[in-house]
């Protein structure tokens, strides 16, 4: 029973990873724009997709993952450029057109990579480490050790880097943000291709452990969405935490009740928190003026 | 009579609607027509009573189409499985979607913005998952089969035509009282609040009251579209309610301008237009649909309810850069 | 509101209410189908090109399109020539039932074919009993075929059909008693363990447990997990790509090794490539085209399934999989029995379908009968086993 609980622990963490790692990708946009990105679940399977196509091409599998997000960070930035700086300043409506986007993207998906879900092989395909009858994969490993690499990094950006800091002051005060010389507009733009960025750095990873599909995107955006919101979005790196968090959830509760019953488990958790907490479970409490 | 589309503007708007709904009547000859009109009223009140949320109480809810879908269980476990007369089931139906939209609503009180956003995403959620695994109820996942028609004092609306018919009237009615509600009383004072919280309760007014309320009207009307629909095609199943449809509806509101019945009911009309025309086109249907929509967003700023105040603009642009 | 005020709304409402109701007692005049020769004979196709359900619907589409160039480059059905009238419900119910009201009603077709998922398929029921046409369905779902079947035809195995071959399987040439179904919550996954759960007691197995897991979930090890503890004797899944695949993949990871019994819904060249070495000795029933080269000589379907599996892979560039035999002899059936009615009048037409006999198709050998609108029998499925990345006819 208790390697059980344990097992189940641990695969809670993986998915977790999994949805915190898409999560801060939603967290990131957010703390400059103030918008929700609804495209990032998209974004996360075509930076898969593309790192596949890359290893398909004979590039060795680390190159083609950290490829894979810069070529895909750079189309979002052509694509902001182009088009998303019109409504950069109304979150209202970059949330509607990230909609659209994601619409978009699908078709695209499924054009240039097909109807069927593809999986990245990895060179640690199969490998498991058995740590006293525990199984866990390498490439479950990797999941969980690119999450805390996300948490240390962003952890870092947020609060000492001068970008990571403008970043958050665009949204938070404005004005004063625009006096002291910064451009919104662009900070925005940078926001935008970082959580990108993220998404698709999570979508290599998760690649080779579940095959993902062009249609994949829905599911993972919603908890990565989930997963940030647990964590409160005005500390992106946490939105880590509040997926994992959200992962174990899940995976505990399966032993509790039908499987079928797993998310409403998890999602009445999560509205119960809100209740309590209604800035998120990690947030660094009401440190905003109104 | 003109006194009171003085008082209420919305109602010029839902007298022009309904004129439109008698207008395409007469016109439209195959039942495709139909249902594809209906398709649009019902789509039109849904629109109208999100817009309300959003636009009129200033909150969000990603729960509007599992609203919807309670309306359309509700009426089609009371018609198909007791044989409750239509009338009552729709009825039943607006009070299910009301009671469920003040559970949605409920963390309006606590919550703002993207978390409440993420708290009725999950009520939504839930309430789907519950279509799916209440299955001695609702069918599961298959979906509710063999929908009894409409009746009412024993004359069944087969007919798609005389259903059309039945829809608008419904629709029309709902409309002009939710026009009417929103420059009510009760109207002004949801605007006080939406603008200011302090300064309304400083009036003496109790925002939980009002927000809770529009949260209920709002899913009363959306209880009551689930309805309709259930008994137009007759067959239901979960994921015509899932989250993806309640995003959209948000998305259409945003579209239509937050706070606009004309931008709504224009929304509606465009939305049910581009779901017929799109799918012709395959596996292209999706993207199509996707690039209608960012067009929309990206050029349309304010609304398609603001039209009228972005073409001046425009004038006054092509004027200046003339002149220079 | 003043008294005033309401005395108008209610007015000008019931003026509405007269309007609208002599909208619709200006009825225009039925549109009767025309008993002239038509210059082409339109058919309305519904499936799932987007969506959760595309891996289904694109192969079903691109057999249709397949064979009615075929049939239209030697000159159609009596040199009238065959038009489809293809629309994507996105696997949305909803939709499907517009597309069907518009095929109907717009589009006139004379038959129908659709949709790739069962729920959608549904959907059209109730349009097609109104209006009254042939409809062939290439979906799954018990219910398509139960209640009233005066005008739905099926070419796909029916759930109960699938599961009660695999059941006899592992009934008759295994030991397994102790069986764990894991499958996924769409309609396809929910519909199959609800048969296996219910027939279970007929093939004399125990159900010792069964999980769920939404379409598209990046890991199922939970669900597995809980699956270990209670210590059964083989798993069953059932769903479509990718879960099954994950499933095979984190059982392995989890060292959960016991047999795992599929679903026809793995029975194509991407579960084995998905899944990798997890693949290796998966048994599942199958439709007899995946295994078409090891048929017995003397089996009606073999030749036929052979020469349609490389003029499809000329064309597409992959191999069929069990979905595009559905729609191929649905389209096939639909054009005979034009042939044999003479006539596209809805009930003429249905009539001839209905007396099919002794139909060889990718599927399978159909026959329909006024009771059993259900072409596909047990006899017409195989169960496979993964040997080496290659499929093994067992059975």
């Amino acid at each position: 029973m208790i390697e059980t609980l344990i097992q189940l622990l641990i695969s809670g963490a993986v998915l977790g990873s999994i949805y915190g790692l898409i999560g801060v990708g939603f967290s990131v946009v957010h703390t400059a724009t103030g918008a929700i990105n609804f495209a990032q679940g998209e974004f996360a399977v075509l930076g898969a997709f593309l790192a596949i196509s890359l290893t398909g091409a004979d590039l060795p599998h680390f190159f083609a993952v950290i490829i894979s997000p810069i070529v895909l960070t750079l189309f979002v930035v052509l694509l902001f450029r182009i088009f998303l700086t019109r409504v950069a300043d109304d979150a209202l409506y970059l949330v509607v057109a990230t909609i659209a986007l994601s619409l978009m993207l699908k078709t695209l998906l499924l054009y240039f990579w097909g109807r069927e879900p593809i999986g990245l092989s990895s060179p640690f395909q199969g490998k498991t480490l058995n740590i006293a009858g525990l199984m866990l994969g390498y490439d479950q490993l990797l999941i969980i050790a690119g999450a805390l690499i996300a948490y240390i990094f962003l952890l870092f950006f947020f609060s000492k880097h001068p970008a990571g800091k403008a970043m958050k002051a665009v949204v938070e005060e404005k004005e004063i943000a625009m006096a002291s010389g910064l451009n919104p507009a662009l900070y925005q733009g940078v926001a935008f291709a970082f959580g990108s960025l993220l998404g698709a750095f999570a979508g290599c990873l998760v690649a080779p452990v579940s095959m993902l599909s062009y249609n994949s995107g829905g599911l993972l955006g919603l908890k990565g969405f989930a997963s940030a919101i647990f964590a409160g979005l005005d500390r992106p790196e946490r939105a880590v935490f509040g997926g994992i968090i959200l992962g174990v959830i899940e995976s505990l509760v399966v032993l509790f009740v039908p499987s079928g019953f797993k998310d409403v488990v998890a999602l009445i958790v999560l509205l119960i928190v809100l209740t309590l907490k209604p800035e998120g479970f990690l947030s660094g409490g009401r440190k905003r003026l109104a | 009579m003109l006194g009171l589309f003085k008082k209420y503007k919305n109602l010029k708007i839902v007298l022009f609607f309904s004129l439109l709904l008698v207008f395409a009547g007469l016109f439209l000859n195959n039942e495709y027509y139909f249902a594809t009109a209906s398709i649009f009223v019902i789509n039109s009140l849904l629109i109208t009573s999100l817009m309300m949320v959003i636009g009129y109480a200033g909150q969000i809810s990603l729960a509007h189409g599992a609203i919807y879908g309670i309306g359309a269980y509700t009426s089609a476990i009371l018609t198909t499985k007791l044989g409750a007369p239509f009338l009552l089931a729709l009825l039943a139906s607006a009070l299910a979607g009301f009671l469920v939209s003040l559970i949605v609503g409920a963390p309006s009180l606590k919550l703002r913005g993207h978390y409440l956003a993420m708290a009725t995403l999950g009520v939504g959620e839930i309430i789907v998952i519950l279509f799916q695994e209440l299955d001695f109820l609702t069918g599961g996942v298959n979906g509710f089969v063999g929908i009894k028609p409409a009746e009412i004092f024993g004359y069944s609306f087969v007919n798609l035509t005389e259903y059309y018919a039945l829809v608008s009237v419904i629709a029309v009615s709902i409309l002009a009282f939710l026009a009417i509600f929103v420059d009510s009383k009760i109207g002004r004072a949801l605007r006080a609040i939406k603008s200011s919280e302090i300064a309304a309760s400083s009036l003496g007014l109790n925002p939980s009251f009002y927000k809770l309320m529009v949260f209920g009207l709002s899913g009363a009307v959306a209880g009551s579209c689930g309805s309709l629909y259930a008994h137009l095609d007759r067959f239901i199943s979960p994921s015509t309610f899932s989250v993806s449809f309640s995003v959209m509806m948000v998305a259409m509101v945003i579209v239509g301008g937050e706070s606009s019945f004309a931008g709504s009911l224009a929304a509606a009309l465009i939305f049910s237009l581009l779901n017929e025309y799109v799918r012709q086109f395959q596996e292209l249907s999706q993207f199509l649909f996707g690039l209608g929509l960012f067009l929309v967003a990206i050029y349309m700023k304010g609304g398609i309810g603001n039209i009228g105040k972005i073409f001046p603009a425009k004038l006054e642009r092509v004027k200046r850069s003339e002149a220079s | 509101m003043n008294k005033k005020h309401r005395f108008i709304l209610t007015i000008s409402i019931l003026i509405l209410v007269l309007l609208l109701s002599l909208t619709s007692c200006a009825k225009k005049e039925t549109n009767k189908t025309e008993e002239r020769k038509p210059e082409v004979y339109k058919i309305g196709v519904i499936l799932s090109l987007t969506g959760a359900g595309s891996p289904l619907g694109i192969p079903e589409r691109n057999a249709l399109e397949m064979l009615a160039d075929e049939i239209n480059g030697k000159g159609g059905i009596d040199g009238i020539k065959l038009e489809l009238i293809i629309e994507d419900d996105q696997t949305d119910p909803a939709k499907a039932s517009q597309a069907a009201r518009k095929l109907i009603e717009k589009d006139k077709v004379i038959a129908l074919i659709g949709s790739s998922v069962s729920p959608c398929s549904l959907a059209i029921k109730e349009i097609v009993a109104r209006y009254g046409i042939p409809w062939m369905c290439p979906s799954a779902a018990n219910a398509i075929t139960e209640g009233d079947i005066k005008w739905v035809f099926r070419t796909a195995p029916k759930d109960a059909v699938a599961v009660e071959a695999l059941l006899n399987y592992i009934s008759k040439n295994t030991k397994y008693k102790r069986l764990a179904i894991l499958h996924d919550s769409n309609a396809f996954g929910q519909s199959g363990a609800d048969e296996i759960k219910k027939r279970s007691v007929d093939f004399n197995v125990e159900i010792v447990s069964i999980e769920k897991y939404e379409t598209n979930a990046p890991d199922l090890s939970s669900q597995l997990t809980k699956i270990k503890q209670s210590n059964p004797d083989a798993i069953i899944v059932w769903g479509t790509n990718p879960g099954p695949a994950i499933a095979a993949k984190n059982m392995k990871q989890l060292g959960l090794n016991i047999q795992y019994f599929g679903s026809h819904g793995i029975a194509n060249k991407k579960f084995i490539e998905l899944a990798g070495d997890a693949a290796e000795g998966v048994i599942f029933p199958a439709g007899k085209i995946l295994v078409a080269d090891q048929l017995d000589d003397g089996d009606p379907v073999k030749e036929y399934m052979l020469e349609f599996a490389s003029k499809y892979e000329k064309r597409f560039k992959e191999k069929p999989v069990t979905f595009t035999a559905h729609t191929y002899d649905a389209l096939n059936i639909l054009v005979e029995s034009i042939k044999k009615a003479k006539s596209i009048e809805p009930e003429k037409l249905r009539e001839a379908i209905e007396s099919t006999k002794d139909y060889i198709g990718l599927d399978g050998t159909i026959d329909y009968s006024k009771e059993d609108h259900d072409g596909i029998g047990i006899d017409d499925l195989v169960i496979v086993k993964i040997e080496n990345g290659k499929w093994i006819k067992l059975q």
